[in-house]
């Protein structure tokens, strides 16, 4: 049965660990325990990057993150990720350049099948950001 | 949240951290180990009690081994959880430590 939830937190870094739990909560069932950290690290990084680069007068101040889940199938998404004008920012680093930061869209992508943008009805002049991921099943348990 | 705990070592200074190391505890674990970072010293980083680190705790690690290359210092993760092991390598930055584990 598909599910939907969201959560709204607001754009401050002690709120990160309410967005864990949500996705833990949702997924630890259904997913190994690997993949499941993956998804909580990306979706940590997403919302941190809303936190560190968020522009005062594109959002109200909170982060929207919507999650569905059907089967294995699981699309998130958070509103007003991003102003249009930030897109260009948007990118991991290259991984030899050895320097603190611009680490969290490489994780991002690598927990993720698919990163989209898409222009934000809602916050005009701003994109949301969809993220895709058909999870790997949990391991079954061994026969008794 | 973060505890740091701090104990002297044959070499230097040993940091025990225990909690999330996220985007709101980074800064506090960066202040800490700074203050450590002493030329010809030992710092060693004990993440066996982090059992999540995003992006700016490897940061603050990436910082840290730097300020420490910077005044001849060494720095030493001790028995990094699985976890934080994970987000090394998927960072490509393991390699870059001194790393010992419980096997060593």
């Amino acid at each position: 049965m598909p599910v939907s939830d969201q959560i709204t937190i607001p754009a401050e870094a002690a709120a990160l660990k309410d967005v864990r739990a949500f996705i833990r909560r949702h997924l630890a069932d259904h997913t190994t325990p690997d993949a499941l950290e993956d998804l909580v690290l990306a979706l940590d990084e997403a919302c941190a990057n809303v936190i560190r680069h968020r522009e005062p007068d594109l959002t109200d101040g909170e982060i929207h993150l919507r999650l569905h889940h059907n089967g294995p199938a699981v699309t998130f998404q958070i509103d007003a990720y991003c102003s249009a004008s930030q897109m260009g920012q948007v990118k991991p680093r290259d991984l030899e350049d050895v320097r603190p930061g611009g680490l969290g869209m490489h994780f991002i992508q690598h927990a993720m099948d698919r990163v989209r943008f898409i222009p934000d009805r809602g916050h005009p002049g701003s994109v949301t950001l969809v993220l895709d991921k058909t999870l790997p099943p949990p391991a079954a348990d061994p026969a008794p | 949240m973060i505890q740091l705990t701090t104990h002297p070592t044959d070499t230097g200074t040993e940091v025990a951290v225990q909690g999330e190391v996220d985007l709101e505890s980074s800064p506090e674990l960066w202040q800490d180990l700074q203050r450590h970072i002493t030329q010809g010293q030992t710092l060693r980083i004990n993440l066996s009690g982090v059992p999540y680190m995003d992006s700016t705790g490897v940061a603050v690690l990436v910082r840290a081994l730097k300020q420490s290359q910077s005044v001849r210092a060494q720095l030493v993760l001790v028995s990094p959880s699985p976890r934080v092991q994970a987000v090394l390598d998927l960072a490509r930055l393991a390699q870059l430590f001194t790393i010992e584990t419980d096997a060593d």
